[in-house]
């Protein structure tokens, strides 16, 4: 019960602090929501005659919202200016610190871009039914625990080198890319397709979306949580292998 | 351009005992190791070589139980907690973090807030605080959950006179009350003198000496300093006897080599009417520059 109080905590003092930056969170919302909300107007303008476009393009911003990640700069920042130290010497895993902060944030992107999502299903006119968006919920929560764990893991190369924002970005690229962003998975050249289905980009992103917009088969949606479910077995170990490495190099040679 | 890199041994042959309760003050130039044998037992740093216990445990492995019992502060950076947050947030979080029940937690808030004066800054955001009342912050926040081994890092580096008198004031009450045991590193003389009764000096890397203060000066000195005052006009010659430091027609200060005192105190007596004279040891500020600018002989 410890791990939960204090992931808790962190969450509820970030959130706190937070409070102190609602104007700074409205432009970071305003940046999230900016790729989804142009990739429904390229995208339904280009396929007019496809209407699940554009719901997929509403439940992708709101996802967007849901899993955005800054740990790409909290940990960096974290690291190279010695907030780590501390960090270490708390009797906790030094993880539960971002990842309750990354929890405040999406809960703070998620109240802000309220507005912004209804705005959004009103202009474009769409609506979801509570079956699909039930049964995206678990990929929403999949996808957030994968962008978390993918953002912390590149973000943990600063402990390596001072380019760490270079890797975390071009990260951000390749979810852009590859994560239903720039295009939905369903719209991908049939060769690449299977490709863009089975990367880890879009059960960060594009999936629980695609779930809720309705587009997927029962055989389609199962198979994307086998890959969220195989990528998340990948991940974990990862992250740790990566923290424990990182981290042994850390107090190898000092912050 | 292209990078090199060079191996540097910021710690290499240092090696002592802390008994518990002791205040015991850590000295050297800078570069000298200091914060690197800190972040050592603190178990920020991993060396690579020997063997250090606290409290029983090894600090790199970082045991909960462990880190539960140990704090270490930086002057530089006395207070992690976010600077939107209240002082009274961070020590309630701190409560959290190192699951101090309530009624110990209210207990040593209390004791904490007189004892530092914090009433005044319970309710304020770290952010807005000065250093001196960030530092009288963060010594609450990292008490309050009342560790056993307390790591000072120059803790009262750039504070006012009223600040530092608060702080050598708390944390020698602190260690009389509680028992913790603490190592202290300040460039400041002061400082040590007034809380410790022993004091780790280190150069290089290395520890130079291991004991109290009266002994640091004994050691690390050769000279002592002779304080003569003549009477019926006599005219001395002062430079005869020793470096003169300061001197009047009737009075000087010598720094004369610990073996010729005798001598030299011999000599002066019975060549002038000596009114007073006295032989001490130099200041522990000059001794210690003396050491910084040539290194331990």
């Amino acid at each position: 019960m410890r791990t939960p109080r204090v992931l808790t905590g962190y969450a509820k003092r970030a959130f706190l602090e937070w409070t102190a930056f609602r104007s700074f969170l409205l432009t970071l919302v305003v940046n999230q929501a900016v790729t989804p909300l142009l990739g429904l107007a390229v995208w339904s303008a280009a396929l007019p005659n496809e209407p699940g476009i554009s719901t997929y393009y509403v439940a992708l911003l709101a996802v967007q919202l849901m899993t955005v990640s800054q740990e790409y700069y909290s940990v960096t920042m974290r690291i190279y200016e010695g907030g780590l130290n501390e960090d270490l010497l708390r009797p906790h895993p030094v993880v539960l610190g971002p990842l309750g902060e990354s929890i405040a944030v999406r809960v703070w992107h998620l109240l802000i871009g309220l507005p912004i999502i209804a705005g959004a299903a009103a202009f474009a006119g769409v609506s979801f039914t509570s079956r699909d968006v039930l049964l995206a919920i678990p990929a929403l929560l999949l996808a957030a625990t994968l962008s978390f764990l993918f953002v912390y893991i590149l973000a943990l190369s600063a402990l390596w080198t001072e380019q760490a924002g270079g890797i975390t970005s071009f990260g951000g690229t390749m979810v852009f890319l590859l994560g239903g962003v720039a295009a939905p998975i369903d719209v991908f050249p049939e060769r690449f397709r299977p490709l863009g289905e089975a990367l880890p980009f879009r059960a960060m992103l594009g999936f629980p979306a695609e779930i809720a917009s309705g587009t997927l088969t029962e055989r389609k949606i199962l198979a994307g949580y086998g890959w969220q479910a195989l990528w998340l077995a990948l991940f974990v170990p990862l992250a740790a292998l990566v923290w424990s490495a990182g981290v042994r190099r850390y107090t190898a040679v000092g912050g | 351009m292209r990078r090199e890199y060079r191996e540097i041994e910021a710690v290499k042959a240092v090696s002592f005992e802390l008994r518990a309760g002791e205040v015991v003050g850590f000295i050297g130039p800078n570069g000298a190791g200091k914060t690197t044998t800190l972040k050592i037992l603190s178990g920020i740093l991993h060396p690579k070589r020997g063997e250090v216990f606290v409290l029983g445990c090894v600090p790199w492995k970082r045991e909960r139980a462990f880190l539960r019992r140990i704090a270490m502060i930086r002057g530089s950076r006395p207070i992690g907690s976010p600077g939107e947050l209240t002082v009274l947030d961070a020590m309630r979080f701190q409560q959290l973090i190192y699951e101090v029940p309530r009624g110990e937690f209210d207990h040593n808030l209390a004791e904490l807030t007189d004892l530092l004066d914090l009433e005044p800054l319970l309710a304020r955001q770290v952010r807005a605080l000065s250093l001196g009342e960030r530092m009288r912050a963060g010594l609450a926040t990292s008490l309050v959950y009342r560790p056993r081994v307390l790591f000072l890092d120059e803790p009262t580096i750039g504070l006012d006179v009223t600040a530092v008198g608060m702080v050598r004031r708390f944390i020698a009450t602190y260690a009389r009350q509680t028992g913790a045991t603490i190592l202290l590193t300040s460039h400041y003389m002061a400082d040590v003198e007034l809380l410790c009764e022993r004091v780790l000096l280190i150069d290089h890397g290395a520890l130079r000496y291991d004991g109290d203060l009266v002994g640091l000066s004994t050691t690390l000195s050769p000279y002592k300093l002779l304080k003569v005052a003549v009477s019926g006009g006599s005219r001395v010659d002062w430079g005869r006897y020793g470096d003169v430091i300061e001197a009047d027609d009737d009075k000087a200060s010598i720094r004369v080599h610990r073996e010729q005192v005798p001598d030299v105190t011999r000599q002066l007596l019975a060549a002038y009417p000596v009114a007073d004279l006295s032989v001490e040891n130099p200041p522990l500020e000059s001794v210690i520059d003396r050491v910084y600018r040539e290194g331990v002989a």
